[in-house]
């Protein structure tokens, strides 16, 4: 097999490379500064950019108001019609529950495999991504990755408008009969997301991944961990976006993301908000939350209440 | 069987930091680790480094250490055209190509007179675990060994 991938240079960047997956922030090893919101964060012009407000209040708030209403997935309008599929009666009857969390759950699982929280920002996280039936055929799990962040060095205050850096996908290769794909088996976990930690700063930053499951005969042959596509006209291949490491990645939305996916979609996240401003490390805060909370994967017992703390964007 | 005593040799080394450079006792300790899987077969020390990683226990401690290490090891172009760089994990600050489209294969350890530094820190990752087995067969096929120094003449005192 092919292993390692080469970075692609001539891809067609959509931010320039640095900007779209670099967190500004200082770095304690060069001499030039960064920005890292002193500005409070303006509006960026370019393309490829979005800003959205989401304080960890603002984003709880909005969590709750949208599962007090409804249930549905501005993701997934098409599907909410759908009839559940393999859902267990038990669960699917439950007075309570939703058709789109019931088959999300039952289908296409995120699971937190570890968790470390460190000072200023620091966290990391590892989820295990698995379908809980065998896939019907080879398909891929395509994760989007969208980071939103607000750093500021103290004493500037961190705006509370977050910039949103331009979403990657990034591919795992499922064969026919497996839960998991290959690198799991190996590595016991799928997915990670960690940062250090940011002294004398303060802010927030949010790695969010939506995840579904599609078939190859859908997406076309991605290729793999490691290994480029067959298809030589493709927008995928290790290394198009280098913070994915060797899996097929690309920073081109794929024309079938919006499309039905045979899983998901599922939701995993990792955000610290912190402020280390004070002269006083006992007065330093970096509150961490993820998705799906720990333990939250089991399925719902019959006629309980089963709420996730989704998040998704305006 | 895998040589518990490599695999101890990697966990003691001090972890890619977030905020400073390494000392010079804790490069000592690099290149003396380094040495030790030269010396070794190296079905050895592929053996090595999956238990290294599989001990790993949710830290992510000896990702940062092995990435470094391999970069001690091997005598890595400081300029390649950015098509020989293979990614084997996904750090969140892999430096861009510069205008040329190339790239320094050991980033993030530049070597001066005999003498390893830091260019950049550790800010995090993304995506699966740091694929150092691959790494290290990838490199062995394409580049040779460093010419190490003494670890002594790192150290301080």
């Amino acid at each position: 097999m092919e292993m390692g991938v080469a970075l692609d240079s001539a891809q067609p960047a959509v931010d320039p490379p640095q900007a779209t997956r670099t967190p500004a922030r200082p770095s304690p090893l060069h001499s030039q500064a960064t920005a890292s919101c002193r500005d409070g964060c303006a509006r960026p012009s370019g393309g490829g950019h979005a800003v959205r407000s989401d304080s960890l209040a603002g984003l709880l708030a909005r969590a709750v108001a949208a599962r007090a209403t409804t249930d549905a997935d501005p993701h997934e309008p098409a599907e909410a019609a759908e009839p559940l599929r393999d859902v267990p009666p038990a669960i699917a009857d439950g007075p309570q529950i939703s058709r789109m969390s019931d088959r999300r759950l039952q289908r296409l699982t995120v699971t937190e495999h570890s968790f470390k929280e460190g000072k200023c920002g620091a966290r990391r996280v590892e989820w295990i991504f698995s379908l809980d039936k065998p896939a019907p055929e080879d398909g891929y799990i395509v994760q989007q990755i969208d980071t939103t962040q607000s750093v500021a060095t103290c004493p500037t205050v961190a705006s509370a408008t977050t910039v949103a850096v331009s979403p990657f996908w990034e591919a795992w290769l499922v064969k026919k009969g497996d839960k998991v794909d290959w690198t799991t088996t190996r590595d016991v976990w799928t997915d990670g997301s960690e940062r250090s930690a940011q002294p004398s700063t303060n802010g927030q930053l949010d790695d969010f991944g939506t995840i579904k499951f599609f078939a190859k005969s859908v997406t076309g042959d991605l290729g793999d961990f490691g290994k480029k596509s067959g298809d030589g006209s493709s927008d995928w291949s290790p290394g198009k976006e280098p913070q994915s490491g060797g899996l097929p990645s690309t920073r081109t939305k794929p024309k079938w993301w919006d499309g039905t996916p045979v899983e998901g979609p599922a939701f995993r996240s990792a955000k610290a908000v912190w402020n280390c401003c004070s002269s006083k490390a006992s007065e330093h805060t970096n509150v961490v939350t993820r998705i799906p909370a720990p333990g939250v994967p089991t399925p719902p017992k019959s006629g309980s209440t089963w709420y996730l703390p989704w998040t998704w964007f305006d | 069987l895998t040589d518990v005593s490599l695999v101890q040799a990697v966990s003691g080394l001090t972890p890619w930091p977030s905020d400073r450079d390494l000392s010079g006792d804790e490069w000592a300790d690099y290149v003396d680790a380094a040495r030790r899987l030269r010396d070794a077969e190296p079905r050895e020390v592929t053996r090595a480094l999956g238990a290294a990683l599989a001990a790993d226990e949710g830290t992510g401690d000896n990702e940062r250490r092995l990435f470094v290490l391999l970069r001690v090891l091997f005598d890595l172009p400081r300029s390649a055209p950015a098509a020989q760089r293979l990614v084997y994990k996904g750090w969140v600050n892999w430096p861009a190509p510069d205008d040329r489209d190339e790239v320094d294969l050991g980033w993030p350890v530049a070597w001066e007179d005999d003498r390893p530094r830091l260019v950049a820190a550790f800010e995090g990752s993304m995506g699966p675990r740091y694929a150092a087995v691959e790494e290290y067969d990838s490199f062995r096929e394409r580049f040779g060994f460093r010419a190490l120094p003494e670890p002594s003449a790192l150290r301080s005192g």
